[in-house]
């Protein structure tokens, strides 16, 4: 026990309760935004017209609630790694106020209308400025810890951050490149195709950078501790690694196809994203494996569940955008429901099952008494489960109907449905979505409540100290 | 295999390996493209944004309309039919950024420029649901109320090196940021030829005749799709609003049951869209007759056919010197309100070039200036200017076109 270090927690717990209230304001967000769906008054003012919301909603949650958890996360498993406290603390609690006042200048200048219209790089010049800045000072207390580190060999998990911190920071910065006009408006270096070509070059490894490697990490570290198993191999997990970080790059046409890009770049994506299956299913198998005979803990340990679900979720997602990427199912399914309800599976599904689960363990152990209810923890978990699974469902089936009906012709070759005949078919679909939202949402506020509670039964002091 | 492990006992040496690994798809797929010719190839018939137009795009892109609409028409037939011709990647040589989109919420709008007229925009962001029905899209009216901000428009188009002139940047003086918006969306997809799709003269015979004329349960059918596709613009009683009145027996494009089969299926460059392919040759039939059963039900109150004269009637005074002189007098006192004291146009068309949109010869200018043209607000002369001083204006006409 001497030689153990003091960690710094308290940064951590900082950046997860906020990732916590921008989850909650970014999902508040889809709820609404799914209602101007049905009722399209609820678009009374400009700043919450459905155009504007929308990137709010995506940046809200991509930035308060993944990055912040992603840093969040990362600062409580680079110490536990690399058993050494927080490399310049003071730094990271900097980064904590920075972090909370670029999220809320990035959800209201979106709001006003201060957009570059590039999706998920929405943010105009000054805040994306800020971005890089919260991203760099986190970059410097996670290898500044891991220089520190007294374990020799890196962990997984680790591995996997540190593709998430420097690929999220290049492609961040390439796709953002574009000349100001005012504080309130630029314009990209880049135009029309190539425009198009580097943003969904970024816009594909934003959804693999941020929504995949780190919450690989996450799970890497979390889920064996959670469950108390080891990980089946370490070696699928050096392959899954280094295959995984070369092929997401050469995919981003795949969201191009049948555009007006020369087809050989949207082959190479297609065939990449067929590749992808490979290291993304390493994975899974490293999991379901880990699990192999010991399935009772699926009942016995309330987080297994969370973690295990959440890897099927990833299993089926990247099936899925795989088969996306093929020409003959994306032109059915593109620009359609479909690819919402895919996205949303991957983020409601996937990525918040493992982030929730993980952010669950570290408040159990910042407290000193360990979860607050158990009970409270499995309710939410059906009810994110069920809300996601109607949502996904309604839209997958939505936008099937939708990507064939466009298409279908009657016999002088006429179509047979106009377009906003398929609005009217969509109706009770966008319904049913909304209500899957709803129930997510509800159970995302117990998940919030059980946290804070854990957390309040733990003062100050316990969150830094040696043995946690 | 223990000293290629030790990469991961080295943050560094991990860290320069995962960005070279990122490194090889990067460039291949996003960097090599950035030199290559095909990304950015131009046409000559291309040509960068006037300044209200780019404005308009400006708004476009702050009030998001790419989170609902796409720019780019695939290459498959249904999209050919819908919206128009295939996107070509030089059409987008000056657009930063790019506005594809990845979501049909609202239909595609590669090819929305030209499609309806400047007033069916108007009218359609102030309330899209008086427009079309079943629309989610927001309301836009508020852009109406907002005056166009011109601080950087200058800086814009310098910045982005597009030709301009003083006086473009002065009529932006007074403009509002609908009316930019709706002027970059009668921009869109123009710089492209329109394909020559079908038309309807190569699937109907000469003699084609209405096969529903009579038939209750068809015009039923047909007062359905008016109702939902037509009425927008040709009113709910069928007396125009956006577009011309259906039932005041005057027919631009001809009123025999072929013509109006035609103009529904090929539209008109006006602002009528072509219906063709995007309703079957049934329905169009069947609005057809919809809408001449209630044309029949009109022309027996007030049956007041346009006056006819003989296809190679003459005017008596081409050429005279007189009537020219008393030609232009009628001409300024009546007609120079629109169509400019020296003929070139204003609200009205230009008189002195070759378009002659309701024909060229005599008898046809002679019965355009009598009939009038009411869905364009042109008067009805016959009644109040005699046919011999009808004439002596269209020797006016015709000498200011001469001299041109």
């Amino acid at each position: 026990m001497k030689d153990s270090p003091t960690y710094d927690f308290s940064s951590s717990r900082g950046f997860l309760l906020s990732s916590l209230l921008w989850g909650t304001a970014g999902l508040v967000l889809g709820f609404y935004l799914a209602m101007e769906f049905l009722h399209p008054q609820l678009n009374f003012a400009p700043w919450i017209t459905y155009g504007r919301l929308r990137a709010a909603h995506v940046n809200g949650l991509a930035i308060g609630f993944g990055a912040g958890t992603i840093i969040g996360l990362s600062y409580y498993m680079v110490q536990r790694l690399s058993k050494a406290t927080l490399f310049a603390p003071r730094l990271a609690r900097f980064n904590l106020y920075f972090f909370n006042v670029t999220a809320l200048l990035a959800v209201v200048s979106l709001l006003a209308g201060m957009t570059s219209s590039k999706e998920y790089a929405e943010l105009e010049w000054p805040l994306d400025i800020m971005v890089v800045a919260v991203w760099v000072m986190f970059a410097i207390s996670f290898f500044g810890t891991l220089y520190r580190r007294k374990e020799k060999q890196m962990y997984v998990a680790l591995w996997y951050m540190i593709g998430t911190i420097v690929t999220v920071a290049v492609i961040y910065i390439v796709n953002n490149l574009e000349v100001p006009i005012s504080l309130f408006k630029s314009y990209s270096v880049f135009s029309g195709a190539n425009d198009a070509n580097v943003q969904w070059w970024y816009g594909h490894n934003m959804v693999a950078f941020l929504f995949t490697t780190p919450v690989i990490g996450f799970f890497y570290y979390f889920f064996p501790l959670s469950v108390k198993l080891p990980i089946y191999s370490h070696r699928i997990s050096i392959i899954g690694f280094w295959s995984l970080v070369f092929a997401y790059l050469w995919t981003g046409a795949h969201h191009l196809i049948y555009t007006p890009l020369p087809d050989w770049i949207e082959t190479v994506a297609i065939a990449f994203s067929i590749f992808l299956i490979a290291p993304s299913w390493a994975t899974v198998i490293n999991a379901f494996y880990t699990m192999n005979g010991n399935w009772e803990k699926m009942k016995s340990n309330y987080l297994t569940k969370f973690f295990v679900i959440g890897m099927f979720f990833y299993a089926l997602q990247t099936i899925q955008g795989p088969a996306q990427a093929l020409r003959a199912w994306s032109r059915i399914v593109h620009y359609t429901d479909y690819i919402i309800g895919h996205v949303h599976m991957g983020t409601m599904g996937w990525v918040t099952l493992t982030t929730c689960g993980s952010i669950y363990y570290v408040a159990s152990k910042l407290g000193s008494k360990g979860i607050y209810s158990e009970k409270l923890a499995n309710i939410h978990f059906w009810l994110v489960l069920v809300g996601q699974l109607i949502y996904t469902i309604s839209m997958w089936i939505a936008g099937i109907v939708q990507g064939f009906r466009w298409k279908e012709t009657g016999a002088d070759g006429s179509l047979v449905y106009a377009f906003n005949d398929l609005l009217k078919f969509n109706m009770p679909f966008w319904s049913a979505r909304s209500a899957g939202g709803l129930l997510y949402l509800i159970g995302f506020m117990i998940f919030i409540y059980n946290v804070w509670m854990t957390l309040k039964i733990s003062p100050e002091s316990d969150v830094k100290r040696a043995d946690l | 295999m223990s000293k290629f492990m030790s990469i991961y006992e080295k943050p560094a040496l991990l860290t320069i390996m995962a960005v070279i690994v990122i490194a090889v798809g990067t460039i291949v797929t996003m960097v090599v493209p950035l030199f290559m010719k095909d990304m950015t190839p131009h046409n000559e018939n291309n040509h960068p944004y006037t300044p209200l137009e780019l404005e308009g795009r400006d708004i476009y892109i702050r009030e998001g309309c790419n989170n609902c609409h796409t720019q780019t028409v695939r290459p498959f037939p249904d999209e050919q039919t819908r919206y128009g011709k295939v996107s070509e990647t030089w059409e987008f040589e000056y657009d930063r950024p790019f506005l594809w989109g990845s979501k049909r919420t609202g239909p595609d709008l590669a090819r929305i420029g030209g499609k309806y007229p400047d007033k069916w925009h108007y009218e359609h962001f102030k309330d899209p649901r008086s427009i079309v029905l079943a629309s989610i899209m927001p309301s836009y009216a508020f852009l109406e109320k907002n005056p166009l901000d011109t601080t950087y428009t200058l800086k814009k188009m310098e910045t982005l090196d597009y030709p301009y002139t003083q006086n473009e940047l002065i009529a932006l003086e007074g403009k509002t940021e609908m009316d930019a918006l709706v002027a970059y969306l009668q921009r869109i997809g123009n710089t492209q030829k329109p394909e020559a799709g079908t038309k309807a003269e190569q699937i109907i015979p000469a003699d084609a005749k209405n096969p529903y004329s009579a038939d209750k349960a068809a015009i039923e059918k047909g007062e359905h799709i008016y109702m939902e596709k037509c009425s927008a613009c040709h009113g709910k009683d069928l007396k125009g609003s956006i577009g011309p009145n259906l039932i005041d027996a005057e027919w631009l494009f001809g009123g025999t049951e072929r013509d109006i089969f035609i103009s529904i299926y090929d539209g008109s460059p006006k602002g009528m869209p072509s219906w063709g392919n995007k309703i079957s040759n049934d329905d169009i039939w069947k609005v057809s007759a919809f809408i001449e059963s209630i044309a029949a039900g009109e022309k027996e109150e007030k049956a007041v056919p346009a006056f006819k004269l003989p296809d190679n009637t003459k005017n008596p005074f081409e050429g005279n010197a007189d009537a020219i002189k008393t030609g232009k007098e009628i001409f300024l006192k009546n007609c120079a309100v629109c169509h400019k004291e020296d003929a070139t146009g204003n609200i009205g068309p230009d008189l002195t070039d070759e378009e002659w949109e309701y024909g060229s010869r005599d008898n046809q200018i002679f019965e355009t200036i009598y009939n009038g043209v009411e869905a364009e607000g042109m008067p009805k002369w016959g009644k109040n200017i005699s046919d011999d001083n009808i004439w002596k204006v269209i020797s006016f006409i015709r000498s200011v076109a001469k001299k041109k």
